[in-house]
C-alpha cells in the first residue's frame, strides 16, 4: 500500500502483450478481495487520522495540523478506494492443459508459469479477516523458493476446487526435480 | 572395528563408532586443559590455575559424557535402512530408509585426520533435517560403508526381497565403473588463481593505499587501526582459498563427480548427476584474459536456506581452470545437454538506465537443452540451466522497466548458486522467451521421464523433496 507515491500510467501497449492471458482470457479473483482491502484501508486511515486529529485539536490546538491530517486522510482513503479496486482486477490465472499461469501486481507486475508436475505442495489459506469476507489464498510450492505462485481472493469453493485439481494434475504429471 | 565380516550382508550386527571418537571431539579442551596447566606450571599465577583447574574439568566431565554417549550409539545396517541408536538418557533411533538417502559424504577434520579417522555425513530427501553424522571411523571403515549405503541406494528395489539378501550386491560391486581422474587443481594454478582473484585485488590495493598514505605523511602509527584489519583481510581471503581447495580434486565415478578437497581437513562429497539442476560459470575480471572460470552447481536438497556462506564451498565444482577443461566438465555434468554454445543476445540499449555499465554484460540465449543467462562486469557469470530442471518460470516488470519497454525472465530452480534471470529484455522478446521456455521445460521434463522410465531409474518423485 505503501507503493502509492504516484499513480500507474496507463499500459503501454507492449505491456498489454506482454502480460495478456495464454488462452482465452485470465480469470478473475473475487471483487470480495477489493471490499476487504477497501475496508481494512478505510478502517486504519480513519482510525488514525482521527486520533492525529483529536490530538491536534485537544492537546496541541493546532488547527491548520488538523485540517491538514484530515486532508491527508481523506487522499489517502480515497488512494485506497481506488487501489483495492486496481489490484483486485490486477490478479488473474488461468488453468491451461499442463501448466498453471498467474499475474498480479499493478506498479511491479508478475506473470508466472509453474507446470502442474512440478508442484510439490499446495497451501489454502484463509486469515479471520478473509474468512469474513469470504475469500481464501491458495499457495502453489515447487522446488523452488522463488516460485512465489500464489492467488489471493479466491471464493472458498474455487480454491478447494482449484486445490483439488491441482493436486490431482499435479500427481499425474508429477517430475519432481 | 570389525572389517573382517564380508562386506554386504543383509544384516550386520549393531556396531559402535571408534572408540578413539570422544578424544578426538574433545581434542580442543585436551589442548586448553594442557596449555593452561603448563602455564600455571611456569608462572605460579593464580588465575592460570583457575583456568587450569576450570579447564580440566570440562575434559573430564566432556570425555565422561563422550565415552557414555559413544558406549550408547550404535550403527546397524540392514536390508533396507540404516539405523543409528544413540542417547544416554533420552535414547534417539534414527532411521535412514536406502531410498531416501541423498548424499553420503567423508569429512575428515583435522584432528581426526592425524589419526587416520573420518566422519561420514548423510543427507536424506526431506523437511530439512540435519545431517545425519557418524563420528569417528577409521578412513577405510567409513570409505567401504559409503560404498555399502551408495550402493543400496542406487539398487532399483531396495526392499525386493525381504531379509534375504540385497539382489546381487557382489554383481553390482563388480561392475563397477573405474573411476576416472577428472581434475587435480595444482598449488601453482591454486596461487595465481587467489593472487587474480577480485576479492584479493581490492584488499591488496586497499592495503598498498593505506601503507603509502601512511609512508607519505608520517602517519604510519595512526594508520594502524586501517591497516590491520585490511592486512587481516587479505590473510582470510587468501588462507582460506587455500584450506578449502588445496588438493582440489574431481573424478568421475559411477556414483556421480565425487571431490576431494581441503588442506587440514579433507572433505569428500559426491554429487549425483541426475540431481544437478544448473551450473554457473563464474569468470572475474582478471581471470578473463587467461581464459580462466570457476564452475559452481547447484544441487538439488544441498543447499538450505540460511547458510549460504558454507554452502559457497560445498557447491565449487571447479575452482580454477581453463577453457577447455571447463567444458569438458560442463559435459560431463549436463550429460544430455546438447553443448552446441547458446549465441547469446546482448539487452537493449535502453536497460542502460538501469545498469549504466552492467547492462553491455547482460545476455540471455537457449540452445535446445538449456537456457543460459550473462550478467556481471567484475566477475562474469553465465548461468546454464537445462530446460528439463525448470520448476517455473516468471515474467516481471516494474514501474522503470515499463516505462523503458524492458521486462526481466526468471527461470526458477532450486536454491544455490545459479540464478538464471534474463535481466532487461525488450518486453516483446521477454514474453517470447517465457513462452518458448515453458514449452522447452515441459518437452525436457518429457524426455527426460522417458529416458528415466528406460534406464529403469528409480524416480525421486515419488517422495517431494518438501519445503525449502
Amino acid at each position: 500500500m505503501t507503493e502509492a507515491a504516484s499513480s500507474p500510467q496507463d499500459s503501454p501497449p507492449t505491456v498489454a502483450d506482454l502480460f495478456a492471458p495464454p488462452g482465452n482470457a485470465w480469470q478473475p479473483v473475487s471483487t470480495r478481495l477489493r471490499d476487504m482491502h477497501r475496508l481494512v484501508i478505510i478502517g486504519v486511515t480513519v482510525v488514525s487520522t482521527a486520533a492525529v486529529v483529536l490530538l491536534a485539536v485537544m492537546v496541541v490546538d493546532y488547527w491548520w495540523l488538523a485540517v491538514g491530517s484530515a486532508v491527508a486522510g481523506i487522499a489517502a482513503g480515497t488512494w485506497g478506494w481506488w487501489w483495492s479496486a486496481r489490484s483486485q482486477q490486477a490478479w488473474g490465472y488461468a488453468e491451461r492443459a499442463e501448466d498453471l499461469y498467474i499475474k498480479h501486481g499493478i506498479m511491479l507486475r508478475r506473470l508466472v508459469v509453474v507446470p502442474y508436475g512440478r508442484m510439490q505442495y499446495v497451501d489454502v489459506i484463509a486469515g479471520p479477516v478473509h474468512q469474513r469476507f469470504k475469500i481464501a489464498t491458495v499457495t502453489l510450492h515447487t522446488g523452488s523458493p522463488a516460485t512465489k505462485a500464489r492467488i489471493a481472493g479466491l471464493e472458498p469453493a474455487e480454491a478447494a476446487r482449484l486445490r483439488d485439481r491441482l493436486t490431482d494434475l499435479g500427481e499425474s504429471h508429477a517430475a519432481g526435480l | 572395528m570389525p572389517r573382517d565380516s564380508d562386506d554386504t550382508p543383509a544384516r550386520l550386527p549393531p556396531r559402535r563408532l571408534h572408540p578413539a571418537s570422544p578424544f578426538l571431539r574433545a581434542w580442543v579442551l585436551f589442548v586448553a586443559a594442557v596449555a593452561a596447566g603448563g602455564r600455571s606450571m611456569l608462572d605460579s599465577n593464580e588465575s592460570w590455575s583457575v583456568l587450569a583447574i576450570v579447564a580440566g574439568g570440562a575434559l573430564v566431565a566432556g570425555l565422561v559424557l563422550g565415552l557414555a554417549s559413544w558406549y550408547f550409539t550404535r550403527y546397524v545396517i540392514d536390508g533396507r535402512e540404516l539405523r543409528i541408536d544413540s542417547g544416554v538418557l533420552v535414547k534417539r533411533s534414527r532411521r535412514v530408509p536406502y531410498e531416501r538417502l541423498q548424499s553420503v559424504d567423508i569429512v575428515q577434520p583435522f584432528a581426526a585426520r592425524m589419526f587416520g579417522m573420518a566422519e561420514l555425513k548423510i543427507e536424506m530427501a526431506g523437511a530439512g533435517e540435519n545431517k545425519t553424522r557418524l563420528a569417528f571411523l577409521p578412513l577405510a571403515e567409513s570409505e567401504r560403508l559409503r560404498h555399502v549405503l551408495l550402493e543400496r541406494a542406487h539398487l532399483d528395489q531396495p526392499a525386493s526381497d525381504e531379509g534375504g539378501n540385497p539382489t546381487g550386491s557382489t554383481a553390482l560391486e563388480a561392475a563397477e565403473a573405474p573411476e576416472t581422474l577428472l581434475f587435480r587443481l595444482s598449488p601453482w594454478t591454486l596461487t595465481a588463481a587467489v593472487l587474480l582473484s577480485t576479492e584479493f585485488l581490492v584488499n591488496a590495493v586497499l592495503l598498498l593505499a593505506a601503507l603509502i598514505v601512511g609512508f607519505v605523511f608520517h602517519l604510519l602509527l595512526e594508520m594502524i587501526p586501517v591497516i590491520v584489519p585490511i592486512a587481516l583481510g587479505v590473510v582470510q581471503v587468501t588462507s582460506k582459498r587455500y584450506i578449502m581447495q588445496w588438493g582440489f580434486e574431481l573424478t568421475h565415478t559411477s556414483r556421480g563427480l565425487r571431490i576431494t578437497r581441503g588442506l587440514l581437513s579433507r572433505t569428500t562429497q559426491t554429487i549425483p548427476l541426475d540431481r544437478v539442476q544448473g551450473i554457473a560459470v563464474a569468470e572475474p575480471l582478471l581471470w578473463r584474459p587467461l581464459r580462466w572460470s570457476r564452475l559452481e552447481v547447484d544441487v538439488a536438497g544441498h543447499a538450505k536456506s540460511g547458510d549460504d556462506r558454507k554452502n559457497a564451498d560445498e557447491s565449487t565444482l571447479l575452482p580454477v581452470s581453463d577453457r577447455s577443461t571447463a567444458d569438458r566438465i560442463i559435459a560431463a555434468v549436463l550429460t544430455h545437454a546438447d553443448l552446441a554454445e547458446p549465441r547469446l543476445a546482448g539487452a537493449p540499449r535502453s536497460a542502460r538506465w538501469l545498469r549504466p555499465i552492467g547492462w553491455r554484460y547482460l545476455a540471455t540465449g537457449s540452445t535446445d537443452q538449456l537456457v543460459a543467462t550473462r550478467r556481471g562486469w567484475l566477475v562474469r557469470r553465465t548461468f546454464l540451466v537445462p530446460h528439463a530442471k525448470a520448476q517455473s518460470v516468471r515474467i516481471r516488470q516494474g514501474p522503470l522497466q515499463r516505462h523503458l519497454g524492458l521486462a526481466s525472465v526468471h527461470i526458477d530452480i532450486p536454491p544455490g548458486p545459479v540464478t538464471a534471470v534474463a535481466l532487461h529484455r525488450s518486453a516483446a522478446e521477454a514474453r517470447a522467451l517465457a513462452w518458448t521456455e515453458v514449452e522447452q521445460a515441459r518437452r525436457g521434463r518429457l524426455s527426460e521421464a522417458a529416458a528415466d522410465a528406460r534406464t529403469r531409474r528409480r524416480r525421486r518423485s515419488a517422495m517431494p523433496l518438501g519445503p525449502r
